[in-house]
């Protein structure tokens, strides 16, 4: 498998000031300022071979959209390297801008006032896209994201789902052979994100492209993606297969209990003696627990359970990636031991 | 570039007409601030023959055609060089295979050929029938005021260009733009002809290169400069124009290093 993406100790400090508080604080900042140094994105290393597809993770402010401007060439590291397609995309930003499709969801790419084909059409002349090629292209997006009704209204009378297929299109009119997608399913509702989704999944088994993803719906990486990369605090905590990290994660379980009546926490530790790792008092009726396969098997949960409480119903549920990522977020679960 | 010049041309007018309402409201702008200084020169004229060499016809002609002039160049390419920087919205702009001066200018040049169409062919029948504004007679006079033009126009352009990259280094440029607007309308001939100011002012004026904004031109026009000087002014005017280029290309890439996209 060739590389496409290589990405090494890639590191981005960005430099604020302290603004003082009040108004004699604002004052003293004309006149001598203080900075603070923010790492937003600290030694990052990882490669991505071609046609893969990798879920970028992590909790608001981990750095993910700061990472994929530098690797689109807006941004400059503070230190690090990456190469892409044989490119330094800040060095070489015109030339690498060829080779990459990008999307910003909380962004457009879309001329706000025009009409949507219009923005199509400049873009198939800035990449020099052959009109012949381009109308076959267009025709294809067309029949994938099902932009026949939205071509000719202006972006700004597009409702969020709508702009986003277009934007969509719009990255792919140059037919790039790596995607940098920055929360391409920001704000969609269900339904129009497994429109996204199919599209992104196209183009990454049909078509061969090289796709970066960052999203905060978990569900999106576990569809589309094999492979994930966790950042936390600017740096990589996780780099490996969903299903690596769900075999580790995946002796706890957790079960919703209710109740005919009130049930507390403290009972229901009690009766257990102590082998939950977690319990969580939801109403007054509900109780939600956590526990390790190891100390207690579920067949014998659920037993004493019955035997001892006023149950109504018990949930069980399974290894959950999304679970998992909240746990890794919050601090309450490490990868590394 | 030149196979993207119109379709960039074409983006930027269709842009700028996409509100019916945003070029009749500046349509309407415009002959109140002609009106009020052909007023102002009707009073001044009213007891002279001439100020400062100006019969009362040429200063009139002189403040419509600046005026003029401005209605088509002025089309705020600072504030929106601003405002995309102070959004973030510029990395979409900078994550194209174009140069982005280049991606500025042309599509800065189709607002101006909306605004000549919507906004100055009106003021042009206003400004003649209103204030009847003389216009030269000879062709040469036509072809050396449209080269003078040319180069106002690209000198205004670059100005703009730079005072909107400015943005790259303090977040809000707005201020900015404002006082430098106020000091070229000043110190260009916009708001009256240089040699109305006293002897003193007006030579330090007269070697700026912002003369060949408003007050160059509109001398051509008035046949106010003896012809043989015409070509060497305008080489002069030239020159500035390319130094200004290079003061703005090199400040939109010392801009690109250290910016810092803002925004998620
Ligand atoms: N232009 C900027 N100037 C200063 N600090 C910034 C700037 N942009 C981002 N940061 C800081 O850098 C860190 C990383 O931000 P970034 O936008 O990359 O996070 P993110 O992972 O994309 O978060 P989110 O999921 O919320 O989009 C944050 O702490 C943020 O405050
Ligand atoms: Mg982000």
């Amino acid at each position: 498998m060739t590389e496409s993406i290589h990405v090494e100790n890639l590191t981005k400090v960005y430099r604020n000031f302290a603004r003082r508080e009040g108004l004699f604080g604002a004052i003293a900042d004309l006149f001598k300022r203080e900075y603070i140094l923010t790492k937003a994105v600290d030694s990052v290393s990882f490669s991505i071979a071609e046609g893969e597809i990798v879920g970028y993770i992590g909790a608001n402010g981990a750095g993910k959209s700061t990472t994929i401007k530098m690797l689109t060439g807006i941004l400059r590291p503070t230190s690090g390297g990456a190469v892409i397609n044989g490119l330094v995309p800040w060095e070489q930003r015109k030339k690498h801008a060829r080779n990459i499709g990008v999307i910003f969801g909380q962004r457009t790419q879309l001329y706000w006032d025009i009409a949507v084909i219009e923005t199509f059409n400049l873009l198939r002349r800035v990449y020099r896209v052959e009109k012949s090629v381009y109308d076959r292209r267009l025709e294809e997006l067309t029949t994938l994201l099902d932009l026949s009704s939205l071509l000719t209204k202006p972006t700004r009378k597009l409702s969020l789902g709508q702009r986003m297929r277009c934007d969509f299109a719009a990255s792919m009119i140059h037919d790039p052979p790596v995607l940098f997608f920055d929360e391409p399913t920001i704000g969609l509702d269900v339904s129009a994100k497994f429109r996204v989704r199919d599209a992104i999944r196209h183009l990454a088994s049909d078509r061969g492209k090289t796709i970066l993803l960052t999203t905060h719906d978990i569900a999106d990486v576990e569809d589309l993606c094999e492979r994930i990369i966790i950042v936390d605090g600017g740096r990589i905590i996780f780099d490996g297969l969903i299903r690596d990290i769900k075999d580790r994660m995946g002796r706890t379980r957790r079960a919703t209990i209710d109740f005919h009546g009130e049930v507390s926490t403290d009972e229901i530790s009690r009766l257990l003696d102590g082998r939950l790792l977690e319990s969580e008092q939801i109403t007054p009726e509900q109780v939600e627990i956590r526990f390790d396969i190891q100390s207690i098997k579920p067949s014998d949960l659920v037993r004493t359970l019955l035997a001892e409480l006023p149950v109504k119903d018990i949930v069980l549920k399974g290894p959950d990636l999304s679970d998992i990522v909240r746990r890794i977020y919050e601090g309450k679960e490490r990868l590394d031991e | 570039m030149s196979s993207l010049a119109w379709p960039l041309v074409k983006i930027g007018a269709l842009e700028s007409i996409a509100f019916r309402l945003r070029p009749i409201m500046a349509l309407s702008a415009y002959p109140v601030t002609i009106f009020a200084n052909y007023c102002l020169y009707m009073a001044v004229f009213s007891h002279r023959e001439t100020v400062a060499g100006y019969t009362v016809g040429e200063a009139v002609t002189y403040i419509g055609i600046a005026w003029l002039m401005r209605s088509t160049f002025k089309t705020n390419t600072d504030r929106h060089i601003g405002y995309r920087v102070r959004s973030g919205d510029i990395a979409l702009d900078l994550m194209r295979p174009i140069y982005y001066p280049a991606l500025v200018f042309w599509q800065n040049l189709g607002r101006t050929l909306s605004r000549l169409l919507i906004i100055s062919v009106p003021l042009i029948v206003f400004s003649k029938l209103a204030m009847n504004i003389t216009t030269p007679r000879d062709l040469k006079t036509w072809a050396f005021f449209a080269a003078s033009v040319a180069i106002a126009h690209l000198m205004v352009f670059s100005i703009d260009f730079m005072v909107g990259v400015s943005a790259f280094f303090v977040e809000f440029n707005v201020e900015f733009a404002w006082t430098i607007d106020l000091t070229v309308r000043l110190m260009a001939g916009l708001v009256i002809p240089i040699d109305f100011f006293p002897k003193a002012f007006a030579s330090v004026l007269l070697h700026s290169p912002l003369k060949y904004i408003y007050f160059l031109p509109i001398q051509i026009y008035l046949g106010r400069i003896p012809a043989e000087e015409i070509a060497p002014a305008l080489f002069s005017g030239f020159l500035w124009l390319m130094g200004m280029l290079l003061a703005a290309h090199i400040l939109f890439k010392a801009g690109t290093r250290r910016l810092t996209i803002q925004g998620g």
